[in-house]
């Protein structure tokens, strides 16, 4: 697979149930409606008798979820998991993060980078770790930032994404802010990305849009895995994007592009993006170590098309491309006229979380898809690109959790101080082809998403757009953005302030002294924190 | 594998456990009809081979012979006698008895000092031979009751003994509070001598009140009544005509523990660990007493209604009926709340829904708004569709141990019955015991009163455990 493989690491009882979820969308998505064909080996593998095998490692600290899914697995008929890659323990973490850091995470150590060795030399070239945990619970978030530290020293050229579940509001765990704090602050120093779920959006998701009137963790789960599975199938990247303004305002933080781990670019990448335009994207890609790829989209000059704000490659067969701006022909006129060119599928999440996380104080991700409908209603769902961006734009740019189609205006952005403003964002798009379309439509739908206004004047090349001719969830259109936004500072300053309120109480230290937390170490991890959320303030 | 080990002392104590272990057996029979040893039955019993073997579980293991893990303690014969004339007899073996034949005379400090240096290696190597038999031992469950001697003194002797030994396994103690009006007379020495132990040495107590217990029994009998059958508890068997009378109390009890375990022996979509129990409900050392109340408490269909609505079922267990000690928690403050279903058609959705439309009336900490813990198993109780149980750590569990100090001050004012205390123990130990107890009230009391008044809480032994500092911003 172009791009690399994807290995998922699942931790505790949320991170096994979604695990599964997740697998299991792809897997239909990949192996039911259509032949297989070899996009899918990002996700999964073959065992020793054939079957597709998830390129996965399960831990949690009690042994009753792992068997469930793994049997659940092996009855879709589809795909199954290498039993053999799970391990649990017969004491669970007791919802106490120290307990998972400090005791289970060392305990368990060797033992799990022993299964992810195995599935490592599994892969023809591993990119990406996607850890799935919770963050109330003391496994997914004590034994989870544990091994995604373990991982960060093993293997420090791997991006490393966490997808985390951002607890109910009124609370499934009393200690559940301080278990979000310690792992949120943890993972922002070792994170690569940090994708979020808010159980309290995929509840009025699934009460409001699906029509579920008792939503189970079964329901939230499944569409937790349609967000996920709709960014991490195979897609193209139709724009490598370009500065919405000729000269960007410099970054208040030093440092404009950063990549994965804290490291900057590799220097090949301004001559690798020149070449961007004139030779096929598949040898591109191929060609470039995992950094390298995502480092590319900067700051590069190249034979562009604009539209409004965003700028379009030509390589990329546009409806109607209008002639290229003077000044990019210029930057081009060296290089000879680019062929017409076939996309090539890129493992569209290690490529799109590159482009999102570049800076290392934002790392919180936030997703969001349209249309969500119930599955009995997928077939009677036929959206037209216009009509499902703009419901799309005013839930990224007012910080919506679900769709409103009937208020759904074309978001305004006139007011700043009502803008979720984002430093940068990926758009998905899947299903019927943009050439089958009317192209000014096309275009307009995509115009908004490039708006300056709704990112941050310092942000470089914002906008990154991912296409895939495959259907999704059998959808005729479909279309996911994942954001580096402000629509986190909500919810994290939620969790801060709970967390200090019951810090000045006093309550619980013990409990976290009883495994050698100290008073430093929550005051440390709400300072990073604060750090955090002033840097998402400042955007 | 995750193995509970049941320490039942005294009479009370050891009728509470035989009602237990029918309960357990019950759900076992519902829930694996196909007679297999599996990890779920694991967690209560050993399977025993026809050599005397144990025998590991598995997806396929049949099931031989069960003996609960349990280790069975009385200062008479009479009620350990009876349990081996009883139809669960062959659930345990003869080692896993101590008996003796003179009883404590409702002395605490002779239970305690007494049989305990007596008993100290019979106790010690017997819960050491049961918990080598586990694989992975969870937590010790004490039977006891506080008023009489031996479930009081024999008992918390055995709990300070296990935290000793086994400082790594979390001990909960159900313990059975006097009545006001009870038959013995020197229950506030006993009672307070025996939580002294408990403060210090268990991880969580369940107070289980005695009048109150009764109380919902005659609720539920008179409901009968009206619904011309009989009314039982939890559900066992049937609508069988009782044999003993505290066997409805002693239900309530056994499904306490029954539902307290399920999410650890069966499937469920948010599990919950004991573990889990002390560290959402404890915010403080030492105040892990947690006040429990149950719903629904009769079948439904015994009773002319129709089932339940999940939304009564919430609405009860925060109802002052339902409580299994006597006192009102939404007249004072919750410091945590765990809700714990059991049933295959409740959803996460539900359980949050019902926690919004009763957090209003609920008087929450202020440093601590959103102190729920919620639990949900997909196996419900047999003969039931669905049932919750609610553990709540509120300042209204002061109340019983208030009113047990001023019975302990008006016998105490004349001396009375202090004598046959002072043969074992000095009156410096009791006054220590009393101030446990008294630190224990005072910790809520305080609590209470500055959640009254909006402000920050730190209770006095948390404070002077560790000086707290406020001289400097954090930020």
């Amino acid at each position: 697979m172009k791009g690399g493989e994807v290995v998922t690491l699942q931790l505790g009882q949320y991170g096994n149930q979604v695990g599964f979820e997740i697998f299991n969308t792809m897997a239909h998505e990949l192996f039911a409606t259509s032949a297989p064909s070899s996009s899918w080996l990002s996700f999964f593998r073959y065992d020793t008798r054939n079957r597709p095998t998830a390129r996965c490692v399960l831990v949690d600290m009690e042994p009753k979820v792992i068997n469930q899914s793994i049997s659940l697995a092996e009855s879709s008929k589809l795909w199954v998991y290498d039993a053999s890659q799970s391990f649990s323990k017969q004491s669970g973490s007791g919802n106490n993060w120290a307990n998972g850091y400090l005791h289970h995470g060392p305990s368990i150590r060797d033992r799990f980078l022993s299964m992810v060795r195995r599935e490592a030399e599994q892969c023809d070239r591993l990119s990406t770790f996607l850890l799935l945990q919770s963050l109330a619970g003391g496994t997914g978030s004590g034994v989870g930032t544990y091994l995604t530290e373990v991982l960060r020293d093993e293997y420090p050229n791997a991006i490393l994404a966490n997808q985390v579940a951002w607890p109910y509001g009124t609370g499934d765990v009393v200690v559940q802010t301080y278990n979000a704090a310690f792992t949120l602050a943890h993972l922002n120093q070792t994170s690569d990305a940090i994708l979020t779920h808010q159980n309290d959006h995929l509840n009025s998701i699934c009460t409001r849009l699906l029509h579920i009137s008792q939503p189970s963790f079964t329901h939230l789960n499944k569409v937790i895995a349609g967000l996920t599975a709709g960014v991490a199938l195979p897609a193209s990247v139709l724009c490598g994007g370009c500065p919405p303004t000729s000269s960007p305002a410099p970054s208040p933080f030093g440092m404009s592009t950063m990549g994965p781990g804290g490291y900057p670019p590799a220097p090949v990448c301004s001559a690798v993006a020149d070449y961007l335009c004139t030779v096929p994207r598949s040898s591109l890609v191929t060609g470039l170590p995992a950094a390298g790829a995502i480092g590319g989209g900067a700051s590069v000059s190249r034979q562009v098309t604009s539209v409004g704000g965003i700028t379009i490659c030509v390589p990329v067969r546009l409806p109607s491309p209008r002639p290229p701006t003077p000044s990019a022909l210029a930057a081009a006129s060296s290089s000879v006229a680019p062929p017409a060119l076939a996309l090539s599928p890129v493992t569209a999440l290690a490529d799109s979380l590159g482009h999102l996380c570049g800076h290392p104080g934002f790392r919180l991700l936030t997703t969001r898809s349209v249309p969500q409908v119930p599955d009995r209603s997928v077939d009677y769902t036929a959206d037209s690109w216009p009509a499902l961006l703009r419901p799309l734009h005013s839930m990224l740019a007012g910080d919506l959790a679900t769709e409103d189609r009937i208020r759904a205006g074309t978001a305004d952005l006139s007011n700043p101080g009502r803008v979720c403003r984002c430093l940068s964002a990926a758009l998905f798009l899947r299903g019927q082809q943009y050439q089958a379309v009317d192209g000014a439509a096309f275009q307009g739908a995509l115009q908004p998403f490039g708006d300056p206004r709704l990112y941050a004047p310092w942000a470089l090349d914002p906008l990154r757009i991912y296409l895939s001719p495959a259907r999704f969830r059998r959808l005729e259109t479909f279309a996911a953005v994942v954001a580096n936004s402000q629509s986190v500072v909500g919810p994290l300053e939620h969790v801060l302030g709970r967390a200090q309120g019951m810090y000045a109480a006093r309550a619980f230290l013990h409990h976290y002294a009883r495994y050698g937390v100290e008073e430093d170490h929550f005051r440390e991890c709400f300072a990073e924190l604060e750090q955090v959320l002033a840097n998402y303030r400042s955007l | 594998m995750r193995e509970i080990l049941v320490v039942q002392v005294g009479q009370c104590g050891n009728q509470i456990g035989s009602r237990f272990w029918q309960h357990a057996l019950n759900e076992f029979e519902k829930y694996n009809s196909v007679k297999v040893y599996d990890e779920a039955i694991s967690s209560f019993f050993r399977n025993v081979d026809a050599s005397g073997q144990s025998i590991a579980p598995g997806p396929n293991t049949p099931r031989h012979s069960l003996k609960a893990r349990a280790i069975l303690i009385d200062a008479e014969e009479g009620v350990l006698s009876s349990i081996m004339r009883s139809p669960i007899r062959d659930l345990f073996e003869l080692t896993q008895f101590i008996g003796d034949t003179s009883g404590s005379g409702n002395n605490w400090a002779r239970g305690f000092h007494h049989y305990g240096t007596k008993y100290h290696d019979d106790i010690l190597d017997k819960v050491r031979r049961s918990a080598e038999q586990c694989d992975s031992l969870q937590s010790f469950f004490l039977l006891h009751s506080l008023g009489g001697g031996t479930g009081s003194g024999l008992g918390t002797y055995t709990i300070q003994l296990l935290a000793d030994e086994f400082p790594t396994v979390y001990r909960f103690a159900t313990s059975v509070f006097p009545s006001e009006n009870d038959d013995v007379t020197t229950s506030p020495y006993n009672s307070v001598l025996a939580l002294g132990q408990l403060i210090e040495h268990a991880d969580c107590v369940l107070p289980l009140h005695n009048e109150a217990l009764m109380e919902i029994c005659e609720r539920t009998q008179s409901q009968a009544a009206k619904g011309d059958a009989a009314a039982v508890i939890g559900g066992v068997d049937g609508g069988q005509k009782r044999a003993k009378p505290y066997d409805d109390m002693n239900d309530i009890a056994a499904r306490l523990l029954t539902d307290l375990t399920s999410s650890m022996r069966f499937e469920g979509s948010l599990n919950v660990d004991l573990n889990e129990i002390t560290m959402n409900l404890v915010p403080f050392p030492r105040m892990h007493l947690l006040t429990a109340s149950m719903a629904p408490l009769v079948r439904p269909r015994d009773i002319a209604f129709q089932p339940r609505r999940i939304t009564q079922m919430f609405d009860a267990v925060f109802h002052r009926d339902s409580q299994i000690i006597q006192a009102d928690p939404t007249q004072h403050f919750y410091l945590g709340c765990g809700l714990f279903v059991r049933g295959s058609h409740v959803e996460i959705s539900d359980i949050h829904n019902n926690i919004a439309r009763i957090r209003p009336n609920l008087k929450m900490v202020p440093w601590n708004q959103e102190a729920f813990k919620v639990g949900l198993c997909g196996a419900p109780p047999v003969g039931l569709p669905y049932s919750l149980l609610c553990l709540a750590n509120n300042t209204c569990v002061t109340q019983p141990l208030e009113a047990m100090i001023q019975r302990w001050n008006s016998l105490f004012k004349h001396h009375a019955h202090v004598h046959h205390y002072t043969e074992f123990i000095g009156l410096d130990e009791m006054a220590e015991a009393k101030e446990r107890v008294l630190s224990v009230c005072r910790d809520y009391a305080e609590v209470e009163r500055m959640a009254g008044t909006g402000g920050q809480a730190v209770p006095r032994s948390v404070a002077e455990a560790a000086p707290f500092h406020r001289q400097l911003p954090l930020f």
